[in-house]
């Protein structure tokens, strides 16, 4: 039963394709939207102290002071020292340059890739969309991070471990729902083709889906990186990411995880950085798909 | 009767597809681009047989119904023919499965053995190994060996300790299944009361307060969260073991209750946003208000009515999310010092025992294969609407 | 002679995203034991909510502002927490939806859908509500009552699910039934079967009807007596056969003529120019007048109310003499 609007007001609202650019007051949106300047601010944030390490992070990452091992907070050392006597601030700053480096790069390939993969499969169909999402099905069949473990394990640790394991796993998600959204994009447009629009050339019709598309891939994207993030980040507790002395939040909770009967902080510092970044980047997920697909 | 004729023409195409959208949820079921819409002007009378939808002002033929179609059209009942189908459809994945594992080894660079035997190894005890894994056979009887060890149990010999995978694996199984079943049901006992909390006081200050408390879940490692909470309740309270898993039963479960909680809080926030807005659909249905209409009491509608309903999303949305709770328990039993599953293939990475993680790596795939088909099978059991799909 | 139903100044208000509006602006009519009152209106006049809002039903973004609703001459709080439960004067009331797909559980089983309120509500015994229930298939015409007792909403047709629907309305015993568009959503021809059972059962129970729908041409075969609503407001209301003969409303008239008129099928309907205007955003005065071709200065500035213009008959229009005289006009010549 509706609220008193026109009917026809109601069905028009859907996602109809236009180009982003045509939809007006998309900023002005944006800068109405509470969660997404929360999640703006909050992931600009970080970016910029991360960016500024070398500015603001006062010591190297690897820098040891061995005269003052474990302390806490003080003039010298603004969050303390770990076992090595490095500086806790840097190695914060430091390690989340890395991890976030490393998380938002390993999302690019699967990005294109399953963008790609996913317009084509909903746009052609036949055995090729068959053969693919048998293949998509297969990679979410196993947990995530086993998948990731094993192919960490195989192909080898590290940075380039990392990209590789995630450009097999994670596009999955990205090629379904493209290729959901494609399916509807394209019978619309045949639709419109077919009525002499002269929207039959291919390439204008990438024009109308695509830009459709990929707002909710974008969308999607935000909350991948965090995903991403968290598992480089678990993957560095585990030793098999980021190696050492490279900084990384994750091996800094490991280092830390020996202390917590006396310094409990080490081992949570890391961790609420973590936090920080994963709720200001799902704001900014969330705040996004509330700009860009108004209700 | 107040009618806009129209012709083909004259529906924009946003406007058409919305509107085949909106009947096609009506009527239960996805909008398909195979499905064959006609339209027509509209008359006073329609004799084709078709069924006519006013919607608003415009009034729309209907594509019949589409024909099910199915080979098992013999099996007299829907439900077991929907069991059937079901179980047939994952069949094609555990293929899939079980070549993704078998193409690991391949993914190793360079010389597999020389590679998991590391820098020392005398080229006899590589070629050994490459004899044991059978690197020195064709790839397609290597394949065959593997299948054929599959379908008998064996899942390879573990190189650390030249015994059969199986056997190493085994005892480690139970506790990574427990571990799975008490974080389960924690993520149910916590998500459902919060997401029903959420959705029924709408805007009003328990809805955020459940919504702030999933987003901070949202960025957190679930691994963290384990270390803070046994610094809360281990180190400093002393309710908890530190680690570890016990002999007896209920020290099982004792040792399991805070790995548990962790594990479930990898999901948790996913499922509380999800099913809030699951349970804002099912309570502002219609069929809600014709329960409140018939004059039942506000708990019954609530518990036969609305959870009856809210249930299936649930329960679909957690076979979705299964996958990456199970995943999550990896690193916890790492965390927490349990000798599960997943502890055991991280020590087997240590040991660069390839085998063993292989193996567990499959018994992981599988385990999730199977709970979704359970799933599948208990969504489809509570609501009658999916055995006709 | 105190109606049954008595409705005084019901106003309801909706609030969608941060703005809110009166969706329902001051309606108020009576019913009869035994009548039928239709309510037309297009989408968005408000006239579901009116029916919505009687029953306690409003969803979350409506809200009941003020209003009286009395029956059987004991008024009712719609508005209260806990209303219809144990309101005996409410139970007197049952509602019909539009869309019985939407308005039934999806995974209860038809009988127990209809048995449920007997069972529940009335306290019968278990046996005794399923043979309610079974009875209840049979009055509403739905064959094998048996088997269709197990089955499924979304395994019916959509008219026997309306006829369900009927059912489940007529479980509580209702001396009310109000029907939200009971039949915009069937095909034609089950579209009179359903008016047809409805006929009937008014015969059989002595029940009352409100019927709300936007569809004029149903109107003569179901009540006696007819409100038109605009923008939440009644503008005309009368017996059905004058007011669709004669209306003394420009926009009943309008409705009229863009009706389909079985007698000249190939004439092009006439729809009324403009379109239903921004509920946020009324005009002033008479809320019909920039769509209205006798529309004067007046029309946009004075608050234009219901007046009687006949014996039985009401309408909110100033130059509502004038439009009988116009209307008069062709059959004099």
């Amino acid at each position: 039963m509706s609220t008193a609007l026109a009917s026809s007001a109601g069905l028009g609202d859907s996602e109809a394709p236009q180009t982003v650019a045509g939809r007006p007051g998309l900023g002005s949106r944006a800068l109405h939207s509470p969660t997404f300047m929360a999640g703006a601010i909050m992931t600009t944030t970080i970016v910029a102290l991360v960016v500024l390490a070398p500015v603001i992070g006062r010591y190297s990452p690897v820098a040891l002071d061995p005269l003052h091992p474990l302390s806490g907070p003080s003039g010298l050392h603004w969050l303390g020292t770990d076992e090595l006597g490095r500086d806790t601030w840097s190695r914060l700053l430091y390690g989340g340059r890395t991890d976030l480096q490393v998380g938002f790069l390993a999302v690019v390939f699967p990005f294109c890739f399953g963008v790609f993969i996913g317009t084509v499969c909903g746009y052609f169909g036949g055995r090729l969309d068959a053969a693919v999402m048998r293949v998509v099905d297969v990679v979410l069949a196993f947990p995530f991070f086993v998948l990731i473990i094993a192919l960490v394990f195989v192909v080898g640790v590290g940075t380039h471990g990392i990209y590789i394991a995630f450009g097999l796993t994670d596009w999955v998600v990205y090629a379904r729902t493209t290729r959901s959204a494609t399916m509807i994009a394209r019978n619309l447009d045949w639709v419109a083709a077919a009525e002499g629009g002269g929207l039959s050339r291919t390439r204008v019709l990438w024009r109308h889906i695509l830009p459709n598309t990929i707002t909710q891939a974008i969308v999607y994207s935000m909350s991948d990186i965090v995903i991403v993030i968290l598992a480089v980040v678990a993957l560095g507790y585990l030793g098999l990411g980021i190696q050492p002395p490279a900084p990384d939040w994750g091996s800094m909770i490991t280092d830390g995880q020996s202390f917590l009967q006396s310094d409990q902080w080490l081992a949570i510092l890391p961790g609420i950085a973590v936090v920080f970044t994963g709720i200001g980047l799902s704001l900014l997920g969330d705040g996004l798909a509330d700009v860009l697909r108004p209700e | 009767m107040t009618v806009i004729e129209f012709a083909r023409h004259d529906l924009a195409p946003p406007l058409r597809l919305a509107l085949e959208s909106h009947l096609c949820r009506q009527q239960g079921r996805e909008w398909e681009s195979e499905d064959v819409w006609e339209y027509q002007a509209a008359g006073p009378s329609s004799d084709k047989g078709v069924r006519t939808v006013p919607v608003g002002e415009v009034t729309v033929l209907l594509a019949p119904e589409r024909e099910e179609r199915s080979a098992l059209g013999h099996l007299a009942s829907p439900s077991l023919r929907y069991v059937v189908r079901r179980i047939l459809l994952s069949i094609p994945v555990l293929v899939g499965v079980v070549v993704v594992t078998f193409l690991l080894l391949r993914l190793i660079p360079g010389d597999p053995a020389r590679t998991l035997l590391g820098v020392h190894a005398t080229p006899a005890a590589i070629n050994a190994l490459r004899h044991q894994l059978g690197l020195d056979e064709p790839i397609w009887r290597q394949f065959w060996a593997y299948v054929y060890g599959l379908a008998h149990g064996n899942l390879g010999r573990s190189i650390y300790y030249q015994a059969p995978v199986s056997s190493v694996i085994a005892p480690c199984l139970p506790l990574t299944a427990a571990l799975v079943l008490i974080a389960t049901f924690f993520a149910i006992v916590i998500t459902v009361p919060m997401a029903a909390l959420a959705a029924t006081h709408k805007e009003r200050p328990s809805d955020h307060a459940v919504r702030v408390f999933s987003l901070m879940g949202l960025g957190m490692p679930s691994f963290w969260l384990g270390i803070i909470l046994i610094i809360i309740f281990s180190v400093d309270l002393h309710w908890f073991p530190v680690g570890g898993y016990g002999t007896t039963f209920w020290q099982h479960v004792h040792s399991l209750v805070l790995p548990g909680l962790c594990a479930a809080f990898a999901i948790v926030p996913v499922l509380i946003r999800s099913l809030r807005v699951g349970m804002l659909e099912v309570l502002g249905a219609d069929f809600v208000a014709t329960a409140r209409a018939k004059g039942l009491r506000a708990w019954r509608v609530t518990f036969v009515h609305v959870a009856r309903n809210a249930l299936i999303p649930t329960l679909t949305l957690l076979g979705i999310n299964i996958a990456y709770l199970i995943g999550g328990t990896v690193v916890i039993e790492r965390v927490f010092g349990l000798n599960g599953l997943g502890n055991a293939m991280l020590n087997a990475i240590d040991l660069r025992d390839f085998p063993v993680v292989q193996g567990i790596t499959l018994i992981y795939a599988v385990g999730v294969i199977g709970v979704i088909l359970i799933t599948d099978l208990v969504t489809a059991r509570l609501d009658p609407r999916l055995r006709l799909k | 002679m105190t109606p049954l139903l008595e409705v005084e100044d019901l106003v309801v208000e909706v609030r969608h995203q941060s703005s809110a509006f009166r969706a329902v602006n001051g309606v108020s009519f009576s019913l009869e034991r035994g009548a039928a009152l239709a309510i037309v209106g297009e989408s968005g006049s408000g006239k579901s909510l009116t029916l919505r809002a009687i029953m306690g039903l409003l969803p979350n973004s409506g809200r009941l502002l003020s209003g009286r609703v009395v029956v059987g001459g004991v008024e009712l709080d719609p508005g209260a927490r806990g209303y219809g439960r144990g309101h005996r004067q409410r139970e007197r009331m049952s509602i019909v939806f539009q869309d019985a797909l939407s308005a039934l559980n999806p995974v209860a089983t038809v009988g127990h859908q209809i048995a449920e309120a007997p069972r529940h509500v009335l306290g019968l015994s278990r046996h005794a509500s399923r043979q309610r229930a079974m009875e209840l298939l049979r009055q509403v015409g739905i064959p094998d009552p048996e088997r269709r007792y197990g089955a499924f909403p979304h395994e019916l047709s959509g008219g026997t699910r309306q006829r369900v629907m009927i059912a489940i309305a007529l479980s509580s015993d209702p001396a009310i039934l109000l029907c939200d568009e009971p039949t915009t959503a069937l095909d034609v021809t089950i579209q009179t079967q359903i008016l047809a059972l409805l006929a009937d059962l008014r015969a059989e129970r002595g029940l009352s009807l409100v019927f709300v729908t936007h569809d004029l041409g149903v109107v003569g075969q179901v009540a006696e007596e007819l409100a038109v609503m605009y923008t939440g407001r009644l503008v005309e209301t009368g017996p059905t056969a004058q007011v669709l003969a004669a209306p003394r409303h420009p926009y009943t008239a309008g409705l009229l003529a863009a009706a389909l008129d079985v007698d000249t099928p190939d004439r092009e309907p006439l729809a009324i120019p403009g379109s239903l205007p921004d509920p946020r955003q009324l005009p002033s005065g008479c809320t019909f007048h920039p769509r209205c071709a006798l529309a004067t200065l007046e029309c946009a500035t004075t608050d234009v109310v219901l007046e009687p213009v006949g014996p039985l008959r009401q309408a909110a229009c100033l130059h509502s003499d004038q439009l009988a005289l116009l209307q008069a006009a062709p059959s004099r010549g």
